[in-house]
């Protein structure tokens, strides 16, 4: 595996000849007191951000195990008092929480495995291969998502209505296999773009078709994009409240972001309740990230020809 | 509609035209879903904002009327310019913000999975939970930011229920969740360029800057306007934050273009005029894109433009 | 993969399949399926059937921890044993964006076949047909008025049609901390007290050294709680007719001033928008006095310092009582193919088993229930007499009218920036009721064509 990373090679050859001069020792010493200097900064840097991008988790967290009513203190109370590890098994109490965990497995890996195949492939098809009406037609996609949801809620549902949909998790997971959305096709589509094309030309001229050129070399070539898409994917349907909320009826269909907002009534919220919810159906997706990020973002570099 | 002009009119090559009907076949899943799914209930929505929809009776056909009222409806004007306002501010920053952590977390860093998961978590989040946090942080009397403010000598203002700041208060929000999606992306790109390239530019005796000038710039270009493109889009549609946080006040300040249209749509019983707000969204939405893409040809670079 | 719905919908018969199969006419699918809703409104019960039967959806959102258990084996449970043949499908859904849910549902042609009823939106949604008018119902099987403490027609009726009957009542109430009083070494105040004794309360109870507060309003919306001073000091939000809002009255800007003097002038209230995001500082102890609703009770008792409800105070110069009431319901859509049994569903939840059912979960709306030991037993040690007397004697409705969704809002969102010190009682007045009155003239100019 090659790593991609420009700083550090770059600057230790670019120093090798000044090494040869007068002061050597000196400008190597100072250049690497510099060095550090820049990397204490950086971390100070990265961990600045750090803190305030993980406020919200921390926060969340905490208050998980409150007390309904020591939520929203001032002073803030980070450690909780007392601790209320029972408001998770009041979750699964007041709710089958893990019949909505498997609902949103189901609903979220079948939409995203659609999404990421069909959305590869159209945009391929965008990117590479020239057709009539290529230009027109890549913007009536990016016209379909200029229209606000609001005013195509209600015509979308009774479409669903008549094909007989309604309370299943069809209308969550199909559509995305038929193109799987402007925004993936269009982002893959400019990652294609940017692809030397003397590979598939190579390929090409050896008798390859047209699709095993995508699958094996441009696919391959894209892959942390596709990472991008699926995790995109998978956050965007894990957490997705709208389509459960229109489509789903039977409570047993319910997914998580649903569940979570059974917590929120007519005055009052359960707070606590809600928070230890949100910390479960938030979990797997941080570990998931965590993990994955490793594959796509650090992924096989292809560079060329060799 | 057209960014990219279309070949012209000559009777095609069965090689070309081989290659168009695979270019078809390629782009059919989406065809088909466009059909199916997406067209019937945008023309719907089309026809809707002619008529006098009232969401539980039917709808009946009033002509313009519902375009020729908007224009001299003051609240159509004040989500626009709520709505035009963030847009003009927000995303070029994102844009920004989000390109220089994705160098930061492009750098040789010990725990480099753990840095870039953090700044991803916003992100992970569910947005009442965050919601609430902002409402948290943000008030008056007790907030984090007014109490920091305070240890400088300042006193804060209202933010959210001011009606001066809330809009402020709601960017600066965007500027926190609004990074990390951006980051990622960036990210994956800046792995898709091929080191030959740097050490192409190190043979010249560039440094640096020259690579980041000459390489990183140039090939990122795709990304930072697919980017520009999308978080364009995004600001111009924003409804989640102000809906759940402010509902627009306090006396309209965040009104934005999309929270007007949803209350048409399912509190006022107007989905007709919302239909036709919708779609003069849509005009302005298409106008711009198509102007940022025909911007486009002149700074975005593609290796494979060839096969144009 | 998919769960096979319960829904009577998910199979298509075959003209509806040709129908579907005109593809891209969502449109006219639209046209047809609303036409199919609103029909059914007008025609009235018949004679009641010698037995009913069918399958009845419920639909309602959580109000409180208890609420679906108690429903559910309190309501539900008593229903099922009561009629059996009657199947009742209990639809437990988010409270948020369920009227959005709603109406998509009813626009389909697909919804449940009562709902709970919010009075934002149902008088708006009825007078478009949304609703039954249930009246023709309640008259023939007698439920009458005087059985009830609660006006039937207050948040539910419409030009003489009731379209839902009640679930319970709210609203109101003034809380007082009792431990706060004890320790500023005052007396309880007494039943006809008045503003100028609130203020006097107000400067004895705030201690800034302490963070403590002497009133504090709900945090959500203070404007609505607004209105019963404006009412008490002689003035309204809209006039009787219900057409023209009357808040740049001088009364109603007197009211709001006094108001906005607690927090600015007198400082003894929090500033409102110090309130966001912050727990309600009168649960932790923090406030003597506040304006709250019914439904903060429990949290309240749960609290674990002594309090009780005061009665609301009076105006000084007009000695007139005014508190803010409201209520919820249930109601049935028009597009229900089973009215008899939602009816009997219905019927049962207003009537002496439903109301028993929820008697823990607010105030119950039969005279015979509130007045009963085993109600004043559930809010022991606390005198529930004191804000149901109030209520019963002095309470106000919520200026229920067809854009009441509509123009609520504006009120909400054009009289806060009083209590952010952004504008003064005037201007903000003058803003609001501009806002308002635009909603009307519209509605005024869609009823003359």
């Amino acid at each position: 595996m090659r790593r991609t990373i420009l700083s550090e090679a770059g600057e230790g050859r670019a120093l090798e000849g000044a090494a040869a001069q007068k002061y050597a020792r000196s400008t190597e010493w100072s250049a690497r007191l510099r060095r550090s200097f820049w990397r204490a900064v950086q971390y100070l840097v990265l961990l600045a951000g750090a803190v305030v991008m993980l406020v919200p988790l921390v926060w969340l967290l905490s208050s998980s195990f409150k007390d309904q009513g020591h939520i929203f203190l001032f002073p803030p109370q980070w450690i909780p008092n007392p601790w209320r590890l029972d408001n998770y098994l009041k979750v699964f109490d007041q709710m089958p929480f893990l019949r909505y965990y498997w609902n949103t497995i189901v609903v979220t890996g079948a939409a995203l495995l659609g999404q990421v195949a069909s959305a590869s492939v159209v945009a391929y098809g965008f990117a590479r291969i020239r057709f009539p009406g290529r230009g027109a037609l890549f913007m009536v996609l990016l016209a379909t998502i200029m229209i606000p949801y609001p005013v195509t809620l209600i015509p979308t549902f009774i479409l669903f209505r008549y094909l007989g949909w309604l309370d299943t998790f069809a209308p969550l997971i199909v559509p995305y296999w038929l193109g799987g959305g402007a925004f993936f096709i269009f982002l893959l589509r400019q990652f294609y773009l940017r692809l030397s094309p003397e590979l598939e030309d190579a390929a090409r001229i050896d008798g390859a078709n047209t699709f095993t050129i995508f699958l094996r070399i441009a696919l391959p070539q894209t892959k942390p994009a596709l990472g991008v898409v699926a995790v995109f994917s998978f956050l965007g349907h894990w957490n997705d409240f709208l389509g459960p909320l229109i489509y789903l009826n039977t409570p047993d269909n319910y997914t998580l972001a649903l569940g979570i907002n059974l917590f929120r009534g007519f005055h009052t919220t359960q707070w606590n309740l809600l928070m230890a919810a949100s910390v479960m159906a938030t979990l797997p997706c941080i570990l998931l990230f965590a993990v994955a990020q490793r594959y796509f973002i650090q992924g096989i570099v292809f560079t060329g020809v060799k | 509609m057209v960014a990219v002009p279309l070949p012209r009119r000559r009777r095609m090559s069965p090689r070309a035209r081989r290659e168009a009907m695979e270019g078809y076949v390629f782009i059919l899943p989406w065809l088909v879903g466009l059909l199916a799914f997406v067209a019937g209930p945008i023309i719907a929505s089309l026809y809707l904002s002619f008529t006098d929809y009232q969401v539980v009776q039917p709808p009946t056909f009033i002509g313009v009327a519902n375009y020729q009222q908007l224009f001299g409806d003051g609240l159509f004007w004040q989500s626009l310019k709520v709505t035009a306002i963030y847009t003009v501010v927000t995303t070029p920053l994102q844009l920004c913000l989000s390109f220089l952590v994705a160098l930061l977390m492009n750098q040789k860093v010990r725990l480099l999975g753990m840095w870039r998961t953090i700044y991803y978590v916003p992100n992970l989040v569910p947005a009442i939970a965050t919601a609430m946090l902002w409402l948290w942080v943000l008030n008056p009397e007790f907030g984090l930011v007014n109490t920091l403010l305070r240890y400088f000598g300042i006193q804060g203002p209202l933010w959210l229920s001011s009606t001066r700041w809330a809009l402020f208060s709601l960017i600066m929000m965007s500027l926190w969740g609004g990074v990390g999606a951006p980051m990622l992306i960036y990210l994956a790109g800046l792995q898709g360029i091929s080191t030959e390239l740097y050490e192409a530019v190190e043979c010249d005796g560039g440094g640096g800057w020259a690579k980041f000038r000459y390489i990183t710039v140039p090939m990122m270009t795709p990304i930072i306007f697919f980017n520009l493109v999308m978080n364009m889009i995004g600001a111009l549609q924003v409804f989640s934050g102000p809906y759940l946080l402010t509902g627009g006040g306090p006396a309209n300040a965040t009104l934005f273009y999309v929270l007007y249209i949803y209350e048409n749509a399912f509190q006022f019983f107007k989905m007709g005029y919302a239909s036709a707000l919708a779609w003069v969204l849509f005009i302005i939405i298409l106008g711009m894109t198509v102007l940022v893409f025909k911007w486009s040809s002149m700074w975005v670079y593609y290796e494979g433009e060839l096969r144009r | 993969m998919f769960p096979q719905g319960t829904n009577e919908h998910t199979r298509m018969t075959r003209r509806e399949l040709l129908r579907a199969a005109g593809a891209g006419a969502v449109g006219l699918a639209l046209a047809a399926c609303g036409a199919s809703s609103s029909q059914s409104s007008a025609s009235g019960p018949g004679k009641k059937p010698a037995s009913v039967s069918g399958t009845v959806t419920l639909a309602f959102y959580l109000a409180s921890e208890e609420w679906t258990k108690t429903f559910k084996k309190r309501v539900v449970e008593v229903f099922q044993k009561k009629q059996p043949k009657i199947k009742l499908n209990v639809q437990v859904r988010p409270g948020q964006d369920y009227f959005t849910k709603l109406q998509t549902q009813f626009a389909g042609g697909a919804g449940p076949d009562v709902t709970v009823a919010n009075m934002d939106w149902t008088v708006p949604a009825a007078s478009r047909g949304m609703f039954v008018n249930v009246k023709p119902y309640m008259d023939r099987d007698g439920i009458v008025q005087s059985d009830y403490w609660y006006p039937f027609d207050r948040e539910w009726g419409w030009q003489g049609g009731i379209y839902a009957v009640l679930l319970y009542a709210g609203g109101q109430v003034t809380y007082i901390n009792k431990d706060l009083l004890k320790q500023a070494g005052l007396d309880f105040p007494k039943p006809d007290w008045t503003w100028d004794d609130l203020v006097e309360y107000g400067r004895k109870l705030t201690d800034p050294k302490k963070q403590q507060w002497g009133i504090t309003f709900d945090a959500i919306t203070p404007p609505y709680w607004s209105a019963a001073f404006i009412q008490e000091h002689g003035g309204s939000v809209l006039n009787s007719a219900k057409d023209k809002c009357t808040l740049t009255s001088p009364e109603a800007q007197q009211a709001l001033q006094f108001l906005a003097d607690l927090i600015f002038k007198h400082k003894v209230m929090p500033n409102p928008s110090a309130m966001q995001g912050q727990e309600n500082p009168f649960l932790t102890g923090k406030v003597g006095i506040m304006f709250g609703g019914t439904w903060e009770e429990t949290a309240i008792r749960q609290s674990g310092f002594d309090w009780d409800f005061a009665h609301m105070p009076l105006d000084p110069q007009t000695k007139k009582r005014s508190v803010q009431e409201g209520s919820n319901g249930w109601a049935m859509l028009s597009t229900t193919k089973n009215k008899e049994a939602s009816w009997e569903v219905m019927k049962f939840l207003v009537g002496p088993d439903g109301q028993k059912g929820i008697m823990t979960l607010g105030l119950p709306v039969l005279k015979d229930l509130v007045d009963s030991i085993e109600f004043k037993r559930i809010h022991q040690p606390q005198n529930i007499e004191v804000p149901v007397s109030d209520f019963t004697k002095s309470g106000h409705g919520y200026y229920v009218t067809p854009d009441a969704n509509e123009w609520w809002g504006k009120v909400t969102d054009q009289l806060s920036p009083i209590f952010s010190g952004d504008k003064t009682v005037p201007q903000a007045t003058r803003a609001t009721c501009q806002a308002v009155d635009k909603v009307f003239a519209q509605r005024k100019s869609n009823n003359g064509k």
